[in-house]
């Protein structure tokens, strides 16, 4: 059987659209009389119809679906995300979860301030830490947050020493040092103006103080409660954060100097291009 | 799609029933008669009728003009409707029925006993197509519904739709030539 469809499909396009056949029959006299014979079948198909509907069903049917139609409005109504198309709908859906999923992270989040290392919601705690320091662009601003979360991480140990959870609380001083040794490599790295190595400088010698009263008081009462482990841990944890306490102060004395001979301006960290 | 059609839909899908009456009225005729060609049976082809156009209204909210042709949306719901009732009786889906008539009036008795003689013969030959070749004729010449409409409702490109409508008209022919094997056929 040769392949008509091409001049079969031009022959029943002039059909269609009521031009020339005979135009299109002369461009393949080879196969004119077959293409003929199936037009004509087509014809006779095209003739063959099924009976028509009951007038008075079709009447029915068209009633009925107007009566659905009316319902689905009154439905819409009653819901006024109904009648908006759908992709809409699933926006506002989509809003709402995000919404949901916001307040309810805001809500973690602020529940899990109080929270200690071993607690359901002391990653969440942690992960808000990260979060703050990632969208932190300011150098100055990003050394203090991470002084500040040094004092939440010695706070957090003391609560787990106070609760009795001394093996946890030995864990949180190896937290405690590991952050400040972090300020220390961050005030090392960091670009910081006069005023922030002034302000560092003071909040540093106070927290060194305070820190410094804090892990004695509490290696003593280790001590003396007979744990003399975890007081040793305390006692070690002391050593290192005052030697990291003192090479800041130094690296941030040198900034200042360095600063009251150059003037009132921003101090690269050691490694940072000079400006010119 | 022609402007007015695109506004006709806006207003269907906002439920309005003038709109909504329009398109049923545009479209019934030839529901009714995709249907009936596959149901061989009025109060069947009845009910599943009034399903499509009720079916049309519960979701025409989700048509999109930019995606396909409403008549093809429309068949589309149709197909698949009878494509589930089918399943539910067990039956070879889109056989044509011996009930199709002549559309075509004639005068003189002796053509009226000749078209209808032939038209017994056509449809005894088109009972021997492939069901697929024979969904493909009946949706082109009875349903005269256009190439890529058919390419939509049966998911082919409409290339494929043209070869198949013409082998499917090459088979006819040839079997039109042998009488006497349609008539064993028949028997």
């Amino acid at each position: 059987m040769r392949d008509l469809t091409r001049p079969l499909q031009e022959c029943l396009r002039a059909m269609d659209d009521k031009h020339n056949l005979q135009e299109v029959l002369r461009r393949y006299p080879a196969d004119r009389d077959e293409l003929i014979g199936l037009l004509r079948l087509s014809v006779d198909l095209g003739a063959m119809e099924a009976p028509a509907a009951d007038p008075a069903f079709r009447l029915r049917a068209r009633n009925r679906m107007l009566a659905a139609a009316a319902h689905r409005r009154q439905a819409r109504r009653w819901n006024p995300l109904a009648a908006l198309p759908r992709p809409v709908v699933r926006l506002v859906y989509a809003g709402a979860l995000a919404a949901a999923l916001l307040v309810g992270g805001l809500t973690a989040a602020a529940a899990s301030d109080n929270s200690l290392p071993g607690d359901p919601l002391y990653g969440i705690k942690l992960g808000v830490e990260r979060a703050r320091l990632a969208t932190t662009f300011d150098s100055a601003a990003r050394v203090r947050l991470e002084l500040q979360f040094a004092d939440v991480r010695l706070a957090e140990a003391q609560r787990l020493f106070a609760a009795g959870r001394v093996n946890d609380g030995v864990r949180g001083m190896a937290q405690y040092d590991t952050a400040v040794t972090q300020f220390n490599r961050s005030i090392a790295g960091s670009a910081l103006d006069t005023r922030a190595v002034d302000d560092l400088s003071r909040a540093l010698d106070e927290r060194a103080a305070r820190a410094d009263a804090t892990l004695k008081e509490l290696a003593g009462s280790l001590a003396a409660g007979g744990d003399a482990e975890a007081a040793a841990a305390v006692a070690r944890t002391q050593s290192h954060v005052e030697q990291a306490w003192s090479g800041s102060k130094r690296d941030l004395q040198s900034r200042g100097s360095a600063s009251q001979q150059g003037g009132h301006q921003t101090k690269p960290a050691p490694g940072e291009p000079q400006p010119h | 799609m022609k402007t007015s059609d695109d506004a006709l839909i806006r207003r269907a899908q906002a439920l309005d029933p003038e709109a909504l009456a329009e398109l049923y009225d545009r479209h019934f005729d030839g529901i009714y008669r995709y249907v009936y060609t596959r149901l061989h049976h009025h109060a069947d082809a009845e009910d599943l009728t009034e399903q499509v156009f009720l079916k049309m209204v519960d979701s025409i909210d989700r048509y999109r003009p930019r995606g396909v042709a409403f008549s093809s949306w429309l068949y589309r719901i149709a197909h698949n409707l009878l494509v589930d009732r089918y399943r539910r009786a067990g039956r070879e889906p889109m056989e044509l029925t011996a009930e199709l008539r002549d559309a075509r009036r004639h005068a003189d008795p002796a053509a009226v006993a000749q078209h209808s003689e032939e038209r017994r013969r056509l449809l005894a030959a088109v009972q021997r197509l492939t069901p697929e070749q024979q969904q493909v004729i009946s949706m082109r010449f009875i349903d005269n519904l256009a190439i890529d409409e058919i390419a939509s409702l049966m998911r082919r490109r409409a290339g494929a739709i043209h070869s198949m409508q013409h082998r499917a008209l090459a088979s006819l022919y040839r079997f039109l030539l042998e009488p006497e094997q349609v008539e064993v056929q028949r028997a």
